[in-house]
């Protein structure tokens, strides 16, 4: 398309591996938090809106003011468990980049070191980690979700 | 922003960065449909689709409007400047390019200037011409980045190796090898052994859901009505073994089904799937079953029914739809599930369809087959999603949402 003359090897280089697989994240997985965003809008009541309407409020003033606050649990809730998912996401990375060109993750280096290292001691350490930081979050997570309630 | 807020700069911007909008998506249609090489000039766009929004103001009628856009874009395309640049490319590819350019940018503008018109605008209007923009953007983003990756894999998965070597970039359809077409499919099956892999997956996916509402129905029910000591901890920690990474169990998993001999079985595979989907189902349901009127069950417990008939007879009956949305998704978890099958099955005629394609993606084998193996893996969830679809956006988010 005219944009560049060069081959682009965009799971062999360093920067640019680890963009193409978050890029590659978002696109797989924004319909879930879409769907989810969708549900909670769905249910916001009708009233608010036609209320604002009487006042003259514009589309975006009635976005910012009554939809947003509405959608905040949800989002808070989404965006840390996404967080979480994604944390512990292997296949995608694995299948993608095999962990090379820096995008070596924690749990790509759990295989690495099981199978492709045949050290399946330091494997399961670092399967150790990664539960520690999971445990981690997910106080943080359930401290938050007994405030918010959304999910 | 007031001195924003005029007619005619509002419908210049908006026409300009629409017919942007317009000229990216219809050069990359017609490199996808063609195989010829079409590109967006945006340094070009942005004066034509300035002025083309500024007529389009003026213009009262839609059809007028998409007769301006299509005269604008087939002269400056014929005359070898506009929004899309070609190289080699036949007049009537030209002309189709020019004429789908000019309808999308008047039939759009037209649209999106309904409540503008020339001199100072209100916020109310303002706002409107933006968010009908946005939303005209948001149709024409959302479909290309789904269809966009699909597009690709089929028309590459129909492809032979000499197209594929001689053009990877080519995906328009060349129709004369009529079934040959299907090559890649066929040798698919028959080389392969996708027949062999596509039924395993279908048993081992199955079997996953039938053994998985086994489990979580009961567990579901538990958690959502019994009362018994540590429920709350128990709930919580079915959403725990939820975040819990399938990498960290892998390994004990791997360990023990060597020593055990259940590696490299699917019975040792049914084993496993159930572990990763059980907490998904249990938490749907409960989500789903607290939702019911207790009322309804204590009714039935008046009359005489055990807690067991309770549930056989009135909270199923009543949780039928969350039990088909929770089935298909388990459904979809086992069906896609990747990391264990890979690493306990080395057998190839145990392999799930996952495996298999992760076995394809060698240098050896071809890429129209690895592409042809993802298009066979991905049809029967395409269909079972379509065709459930109801049930599906209801039942992932039953429970999740309260009002």
């Amino acid at each position: 398309m005219g944009v560049t003359e060069d081959t682009i090897n965009f799971f062999g280089d360093r920067p640019l591996a680890l963009i193409m697989v978050t890029v590659f994240e978002i696109w797989r997985y924004f319909p879930l938090s879409f769907l989810f965003i969708l549900a909670r809008m769905q249910s916001i009541d009708t009233d608010m809106y036609e209320a604002a309407d009487m006042d003259g409020a514009s589309p975006f003033q009635k976005f910012w003011y009554l939809s947003l606050p509405q959608l905040l649990g949800i989002l808070s809730v989404l965006f840390l468990l996404r967080f979480i998912w994604t944390f512990n996401k292997f296949d995608d990375i694995f299948l993608l980049t095999g962990g090379n060109a820096g995008t070596r993750t924690l749990t790509v280096n759990v295989y690495e070191q099981a199978f492709a290292v045949s050290n399946i001691g330091a494997g399961a350490a670092v399967a150790v980690v990664i539960f520690l930081c999971l445990l981690s979050f997910s106080v943080f997570f359930f401290k938050f979700m007994s405030q918010e309630e959304g999910l | 922003m007031t001195p924003f807020r005029r007619g005619y700069l509002t419908a210049a911007v908006i026409g300009a960065l629409w017919t942007w909008v317009i000229a990216i998506t219809v050069a990359i249609a017609m490199s996808f449909a063609t195989g010829d090489a079409f590109r967006p000039s945006l340094l070009q766009a942005l004066p034509l689709g300035a002025a083309l929004g500024a007529v389009v103001l003026r213009v009262s009628q839609r059809g007028l409007a998409m007769a301006a856009g299509v005269g604008l874009f087939v002269v400056t395309l014929w005359a070898g400047f506009g929004p899309i640049l070609t190289e080699g490319v036949g007049s009537v590819a030209l002309g189709v390019a020019a004429l789908l350019a000019g309808l999308g940018c008047g039939w759009g503008l037209h649209g999106m200037f309904a409540q503008v018109r020339p001199g100072p605008l209100t916020r109310h209007e303002f706002e409107d011409a933006i968010i009908r923009f946005l939303t005209g953007f948001g149709y024409i983003f959302f479909t290309a980045i789904v269809a966009i990756p699909f597009y690709v894999m089929v028309m590459t998965s129909l492809k032979n190796q000499q197209q594929l070597v001689a053009n990877p970039l080519d995906f328009s359809l060349d129709l004369t090898q009529g079934w040959g077409l299907f090559q890649s499919y066929y040798e698919l099956f028959t080389a392969f052994n996708f027949g062999t892999y596509m039924v395993n997956s279908l048993f081992i996916s199955v079997m996953t859901v039938f053994i998985t509402l086994l489990f979580s129905v009961p567990g579901a029910y538990a958690v959502a009505r019994l009362r018994f000591r540590g429920q709350a901890a128990f709930s919580r920690s079915i959403l725990l073994i939820y975040m819990v990474p399938v990498i960290v169990l892998a390994l004990p998993i791997y360990i023990g089904f060597s020593m055990t001999g259940l590696r490299n079985t699917l019975f040792g595979i049914l084993l496993i799937y159930p572990v990763t989907t059980i907490p998904v189902a249990l938490y749907m349901l409960q989500g789903y079953f607290r939702g019911l009127p207790a009322e309804v069950e204590e009714a039935g417990l008046m009359d005489g029914l055990n807690r067991l008939q309770v549930i056989w007879k009135i909270t199923l009956p009543l949780a039928l739809p969350a039990l088909a949305s929770v089935s298909l998704y388990v459904f979809m978890i086992a069906w896609n599930e990747f990391l264990l099958a890979f690493m306990l099955l080395d057998d190839p005629s145990r392999f799930t369809l996952t495996r298999g394609i992760a076995s394809l993606n060698s240098s050896e084998i071809p890429r129209q087959h690895l592409m042809a193996g993802a298009v066979v893996a991905t049809v029967p969830i395409m269909a079972l999603f379509l065709g459930l679809e109801r049930f599906m956006t209801k039942g992932l988010t039953a429970g999740s949402v309260k009002g």
